[in-house]
């Protein structure tokens, strides 16, 4: 029978030659110069590997600072994914400067609360600070990612099939580490060789989302010109509507309610 | 373990559905940017509400009762419900059509205004909790 530790070593293997495999496609496509972010966030993971590897095999390396080390590097990566999230949303909305203002406001709103309320679980305590921080650091980004992706399909803005794919993997990633660090390693410490394989699996989900999308990848996906109005335009009509709507909103309400009188 | 913590898990996986939710393509395609103003333009269905109102009444068939004819008032008043509710979804069609044209016109719009989308978020939302 396959031993935990042996599966997880496998993981780890598998992880680094997707994430190499990623590496070679983004350049190849040329993808490294329009997604440089991402592209960073690939070699800072592929590092984090290494380094991790380095760390294991140091047999005098002693507690803290082996904590103080792999925590550091997972800070980093976790800031870079972020930086990727802003570019991605940056892809997404900016060709459309009104909505990108207001998208920007409330994506930030959204990521400042989420955190705000990660770390008040910390209670002053600074391993937990760093912990929890990484931990609300993901939320805020998967709540960044949905919130943007509805806010792109009320307003039918399009979603390229690669950007789609990022926000899908790092979105899977990021809620899959919420719930792993928070439920399952606490709840069933027993099984965290498990638990920490199956963080694996899901960015080995990640990576195979991101390889599929990449290596279909089309330069055609990024050329967008939308038309413009004016603001004042967009005031005078905008304001029409809203009464509009507001006037049918109250009919409407009327009709059903007579509606469902009569029923 | 404490119930904040509870309630980020929750937030996690509700966050995994509005994902897959918010990957679905939309019911309905967008209308062609020129079509906005033309739909603007077009005669408005709110405008026969009082008609329709008017219909709906009791008391404008009831002399149909009075004068023997109950079964005719069924069946005018089963007719005029049937049209009402026709007139019903023209009403809701007139509603996503402007919610449409509003969506078109922020996205073109190089600055738009934060409490008028969030009131339409809001008219969008109440709209379709019902249906």
């Amino acid at each position: 029978m396959v031993e935990p530790l042996q599966l997880q070593t496998a993981a780890w293997a598998l992880t680094t030659a997707l994430e190499l495999s990623l590496f070679v496609q983004l350049l190849r496509r040329k993808l490294a110069r329009i997604y440089p972010f991402f592209f960073a966030y690939l070699l800072s993971a592929i590092l984090q590997s290494a380094g991790s590897a380095a760390l294991y095999r140091d047999p005098n390396i002693d507690k803290l600072t082996f904590w103080k080390i792999a925590w550091g590097m997972q800070g980093l990566v976790v800031t870079i994914r972020a930086l990727t999230l802003v570019e991605l949303n940056r892809k997404v909305l900016s060709p459309y400067i009104g909505i990108w203002a207001l998208g920007r406001r409330l994506l930030l709103g959204v990521a400042a609360v989420v955190i705000v309320y990660d770390l008040l679980l910390s209670k002053g305590q600074w391993q937990w600070l760093v912990m929890n921080g990484v931990r609300g650091l993901e939320l805020a980004m998967a709540a960044v990612i949905v919130s943007m992706l509805l806010f792109a399909r009320y307003y039918r803005i399009p979603v390229s099939p690669l950007q789609r794919a990022l926000a899908v993997g790092l979105c899977l990633y990021s809620t899959f580490y919420v719930i792993n660090y928070s439920l399952l390693e606490k709840v069933l410490r027993q099984y965290a060789v498990l638990w920490n394989f199956l963080g694996l699996f899901a960015f080995i989900a990640s990576l195979l989302v991101w390889i599929g999308a990449v290596r279909r990848y089309t330069a055609v996906e990024e050329v967008r010109v939308p038309q413009t109005i004016p603001a004042e335009l967009y005031g005078t009509i905008s304001s029409e509507v809203n009464v509009r709507l507001i006037l049918l909103n109250r009919q409407l309400m009327q009709l059903l309610h007579l509606e469902n009188r009569g029923q | 373990m404490s119930l904040p913590v509870i309630f980020l898990v929750l937030f996690a996986i509700l966050l995994v559905v509005l994902l897959s939710w918010a990957l679905r393509p939309p019911a309905r395609e967008p209308r062609p940017a020129l079509d906005v103003f033309e739909a603007l333009r077009q005669s408005r269905h709110s405008s026969r509400m009082s008609h329709i109102l008017q219909a709906l009444e009791p008391d404008d068939t009831e002399f149909l009762r009075s004068s023997g004819h109950a079964a005719l008032m069924q069946t005018i008043r089963r007719q005029r419900r049937a049209i009402a509710l026709s007139y019903l979804q023209q009403l809701q069609d007139e509603f996503e059509m402007l919610l449409e044209i509003s969506r078109l016109l922020a996205v073109m719009s190089p600055e738009v205004m934060a409490m008028e989308e969030l009131e339409r978020w809001k008219l969008s939302l109440r709209q379709t909790a019902p249906s």
